[in-house]
């Protein structure tokens, strides 16, 4: 048995905190900045309305538990103390600070501005403003994954079970925002025998038991949690999330990560697999169905690129990394629209802010095809939805239950079959842009701004 | 000059060669021991042999005293204190001289203190051996020093002694509380409980974030300067003071032996080691096989007198008053210090401020594989000593001391008032005291292996007893909470409560808890509901899910720094550990009011481990 290790390191070279804070503020402000004129404008983006609506949700009905429905759960607690699409700007804007905080602290390492400038081309643009403006998740994703790892290269260097122990809980808390957490545990731990060739049996083992464990626990406690709410394994459950960028998708948003990738290959180490293997977990989680969008793949070749940045680059790479990253904001900014409403939130937006005064649970409302109207609901308190108790009794009896009942139309047609067999007892109020609205004959009319149409294609109620 | 007149005088009788004296005066010049003690240590003269060189050099008669020849009345006179001190026992008063015994060269403070207690004597000196001095003190001053090592801190404050174990307000407070649940279970039961379950909870949920923050701070303190091998080895030997070793030992003769030798390798002068050796009177045993083991003449052995409380607190308080070092450490009887540990000890007490008291060393467990309790214990001292000691270290929060191998500065400790020999567990209840009077605790990069129960009933001995000492502790230091924080600073006071309170109250509450979870997990009853409203269920997850797994994987990671690779996964089955600790709560909480003060003695030498090593 060995005594603690006790060597003191010599001390690593940081620039002063308040340097750091600035320049980690310079890099996210803009963001921000631009995130909260997209918001002040009326624009939100659909991830943050899910999250929203759903923190609504439970909140207002005092039922946390419904929260364990869902995954990741991280975004969801943290917009529990302050349910607003500005709390989530700015856990964002927060996070992405981190990172920089944390590139800063690579270019003070390096002495070398370079790795700012990779970091701000790859955010400064159309699709690095998703991670503020429109998934708040992955940025907060992004921070956790970064700091495990960077502590994970800390662990190898220095040998202090400290950096290993911060490495699994940082990767544990990411596997609350992104399956990847727990996949990237996994790797990082399997890959030490790459790292540590002399590596013996016992102390391999212990060592990926270590790095996985919170990974491992965290996917198991929140099985759990979701096992004893629901009575099923709920995982993962997203359904607000458009498709991934495919692997071919992605490679042109990632050149400075191909250069810098062809500059390790100069002299390779056994280090340098490492480099592979986000790009492989990217390409198996889209296999997987796990959810990232392209800021966020983007930005995890970016950081991986900055980490792998050869210690004495060659003369020529320099600028031509800088003029790769400059291309690469120069095509996001060309090739990526900003983010604008489009006519189907102006009108959720209009009809949820047309009900949002009706009395608590009046509007008998089928939210699973009702996300956009639910984004925009300043209150989930007017619907009785399907997780309410009395749901059930609202369909069969929707004139004892409700005062209205608000038909939401898909594909298929209007939710309730409402189209074709209106609510019993219920009078046609409107039906607009596919909403529609039939009141109880006592309860009081919802105007309804907006070029609205009284339901005449509707059949009449019986 | 008179170092070699004492080698002459040894010479002349033919005691020594001269190639002694040329090796005792070469370790003097290396270590600036006095001559005689160095011939001593280095077994070239007895301790009469130098006694009567002493006694012809200091041109006094030389003595032995018989038990017989002494009058305790006369020797009582004279303060226990004084006796203490300057090593000389009045043994007989002829109406005209007081003839004196003493061990150290008469000076003018012993002349002094003789006219002023002994008025209108002549004082007649006499030179004899340092054994027959603690003999004749141990004889005549008898009931003084039990007095004094079972009475000392409770005359002195009565407060900070476990001796009462409820105070008045406590027994009142204590009762109404019951009073008030009894009338609430049978008024509004649910209500009640509920009442009951939402401290409980949150309390619960304090504990276990403060412990799994101290942890990953204590994690960090690898980071920290600690005593490098390159600061032992500029350590001077002329510069080392005299580090005082107690050893109690208690029917301990299966690893007296093995301690000796331990102590023995440490790497410090011999000469400069004050080893006592605390038998008690019940157990010859020990002591036979104490002197089979033939110590160096650096070795003291003192049978502490019988008196209740008999524990092992009240032992080292008698070791205390016969202590001469600058500095003084506690080992069990079944320990094995690193050999450098009291070097590090010193220079972390030269290092550190000057309201360091004490400077504690890591345990852990040579017989760390012998089977499911000691891969446990193992795995919990891990944490204890390397993670989460540390961490309070570093926050500046109050240090509960562990067992052994709390080193002291000797004045200090005699200062705090020594330990408190009705608290089962003295020596956290001394880190607590020394903070609350204003004193830090520091943690030094040295381990004491120690052996681990290995015998489940052993260990709930053992463990009981540890927890009975931290109510004890709780309920001596609660006594006047807003004293507590005025002394010791609201951030400590916290950190007290936390770990001292807390730990029996988590083990206290864990059966209970988990039992309430598999009823619910097997029955889905819907009796529960009322006692967790949707938040306090919440917390309650919390602290079930990730309490576990953050305790969990930050004793993985203490077992791993040990480099104790196979134990990482043993820390999965910690829940388990866990109940037992609950147990052993339970008969602590019973014998808190049966028998407060009764120390559950753990039986060492049990180890394969140790039968080999020996």
């Amino acid at each position: 048995m060995a005594s603690p290790a006790t060597a003191p390191l010599p001390p690593e070279p940081r620039a002063p905190w308040g340097v750091r804070l600035a320049l980690a503020l310079a890099i996210a402000l803009p963001l921000g900045l631009a995130a909260a004129g997209l918001l002040h404008d009326g624009w939100l983006s659909d991830t943050h309305g899910a999250f929203l609506q759903r923190v609504r949700f439970a909140v207002e009905r005092n039922r946390l538990e419904l929260l364990g429905f869902e995954y990741p759960p991280l975004p969801f607690v943290l917009l529990i103390p302050w349910t607003s699409a500005w709390a989530a700007l700015l856990l964002g804007t927060a996070a992405i600070a981190g990172l920089a905080w944390m590139v800063v602290h690579e270019c003070t390492d390096r002495r070398s501005v370079l790795p700012l400038v990779l970091l701000a081309a790859a955010l400064w643009n159309p699709i690095g403003l998703h991670l503020v403006a429109s998934d708040f998740n992955e940025a907060l994703g992004l921070l956790a994954l970064f700091i495990g790892w960077q502590h994970y290269r800390r662990w190898w260097a220095t040998r202090q079970t400290v950096h290993g122990l911060y490495t699994g809980l940082w990767l544990g808390l990411a596997f609350y925002t992104s399956p990847l957490g727990l996949a990237l545990a996994l790797v990082a731990g399997a890959v030490l025998p790459i790292l540590f060739p002399r590596l013996q049996i016992p102390p391999f083992a212990s060592q990926l038991v270590l790095i996985a464990f919170p990974g491992l626990a965290a996917t198991a406690t929140w099985a759990y949690l979701s096992y004893i709410f629901t009575g099923a394994v709920a995982f993962p459950f997203s359904p607000w999330e458009p498709e991934s960028p495919t692997f071919t998708a992605m490679l042109p948003w990632a050149l400075p990560y191909l250069c810098v990738g062809l500059l390790v290959l100069l002299r390779p180490k056994a280090t340098t697999a490492g480099m592979v293997l986000p790009l492989l977990l990217l390409a198996a989680a889209n296999r997987a169905g796990w959810h990232f969008s392209l800021g966020f793949a983007t930005v995890l070749l970016t950081l991986v690129a900055i980490v792998a940045l050869p210690r004495d680059l060659p003369a020529l790479a320099r600028p031509v990394l800088v003029a790769l990253a400059l291309l690469h904001a120069g095509l996001a900014w060309w090739k990526t629209p900003w983010p604008a409403l489009g006519p189907e939130d102006l009108a959720a937006r209009a009809v949820a802010e047309a009900l949002a005064p009706l009395p608590s649970r009046s509007v008998l409302l089928d939210d699973r095809y009702a996300e956009r109207l639910l984004k925009w609901a300043p209150s989930l308190e007017p619907y009785l939805t399907t997780r309410d108790t009395g749901y059930e009794i609202g369909v069969q009896q929707p004139l004892d239950a409700v005062r209205y009942v608000l038909a939401v139309r898909d594909e298929a047609g209007y939710t309730f079959d409402a189209d074709t067999r209106p609510p019993t007892g219920f009078v046609p109020e409107w039906e607009w842009r596919g909403f529609a609205l039939w009141r109880h004959p006592e309860a009081p009319r919802v105007p309804l701004a907006f070029d609205a149409v009284p339901v005449a294609a509707f059949p009449e109620s019986r | 000059m008179n170092s070699t007149r004492l080698g002459e005088v040894l010479l002349a009788r033919g005691l020594i060669t001269a190639e002694q004296l040329e090796t005792a005066l070469r370790q003097q010049r290396r270590t600036g021991e006095k001559l005689g003690r160095l011939l001593l240590i280095l077994g070239y003269v007895s301790r009469l042999q130098l006694a009567q060189a002493l006694a012809d050099r200091w041109r006094r008669p030389f003595l032995t005293i018989a038990p017989d020849s002494v009058d305790v009345a006369v020797a009582q006179r004279f303060p226990l204190d004084a006796t203490l001190r300057l090593r000389a026992v009045p043994i007989r008063d002829t109406g005209t001289e007081v003839v004196v015994a003493s061990a150290e060269e008469p000076g003018e403070e012993l002349h002094d203190t003789l006219a002023v207690v002994y008025p209108g004597r002549q004082p007649d000196i006499r030179i004899t051996t340092e054994w027959d001095i603690d003999r004749a003190i141990a004889l005549t001053h008898r009931r003084k020093v039990v007095d004094t090592s079972i009475y000392g801190l409770y005359f002195r404050d009565q407060a900070e002694s476990a001796f009462t174990v409820f105070t008045l307000p406590q027994y009142l407070a204590f009762s109404v509380a019951c009073l008030v649940l009894l009338a609430g279970l049978w008024s509004a039961p649910l209500q009640t409980l509920l009442f009951l379950n939402v401290p409980v909870t949150l309390f619960m949920l304090a504990v276990m974030l403060f412990r799994t923050y101290v942890g990953v701070v204590g994690a960090g303190a690898e980071t920290a300067i600690t005593i490098t091998p390159g600061q032992l080895e500029a350590l001077e030997a002329r510069e080392l003071p005299v580090y005082t070793i107690l050893v109690p030992a208690y029917k301990e003769a299966r690893v007296i032996g093995n301690l000796l030798r331990s102590l023995a390798a440490l790497d410090y002068p011999a000469d400069k080691l004050d080893i006592i050796l605390l038998f008690e009177e019940d157990d010859p045993e020990t002591l036979a096989a104490a002197k089979a083991a033939a110590p160096g003449a650096n070795v003291r052995f003192m049978v502490v007198p019988a008196g209740e409380p008999q524990t092992k607190p009240k032992a080292c308080n008698v070791g205390l008053l016969f202590a001469q070092g600058e500095y003084l450490v506690i080992y069990d009887a079944e320990d094995r210090p690193e050999p450098d540990q009291l070097k590090k000890a010193l220079l972390a007490f030269r290092q550190g401020p000057r309201e360091l008291a004490c400077v504690q060393a890591a345990l852990n467990y040579y017989n760390w594989n012998e089977n499911f309790l000691t891969r446990m214990f193992t795995l919990e001292y891990s944490f204890w000593f390397d993670y989460l000691l540390p961490g309070l270290d570093r926050l500046r929060l109050p240090i509960p001391l562990g067992g052994t191998s709390n080193h002291f500065k000797t004045a200090v400790l005699r200062e705090l008032g020594g330990w408190d020999p009705f608290n089962v567990t003295e020596d956290a209840d001394l880190g607590i005291r020394a903070a609350m009077h204003g004193y830090r605790v520091g943690i030094v990069n040295s381990t004491t292996y120690e052996e681990a129960n290995k015998k489940l009933g052993n260990w709930l001995r053992q463990r009981s007893r540890w927890i009975k000492g931290y109510m004890q502790t709780a309920l001596v230091f609660s006594r006047d909470p807003i004293g507590l924080v005025r002394r010791a600073g609201l951030r400590q006071a916290i950190g007290f409560v936390l770990l001292i309170g807390g730990t029996p109250l988590i083990f206290l509450m864990q059966p209970i808890a988990i039992g309430l979870t598999i009823l619910w997990l097997v029955t889905r009853t819907q009796l529960l509901t009322p006692l967790f409203p949707p938040w306090l269920l919440y917390i309650s997850l919390f602290n079930l899910l990730f309490g576990n797994v953050l305790a969990i994987y930050v004793n993985m990671f203490a077992v791993f720094k040990r480099r104790l690779h196979v134990l990482v996964l043993f820390s999965i089955l910690n829940p388990a550990y866990w109940l037992l600790h609950s147990m052993a709560s339970f008969k602590a909480l019973g014998q808190l009011f049966t028998r407060p003060y009764y120390w559950e003695k753990t039986t060492h030498g049990l180890t394969r481990h140790g039968a080999a090593a020996a």
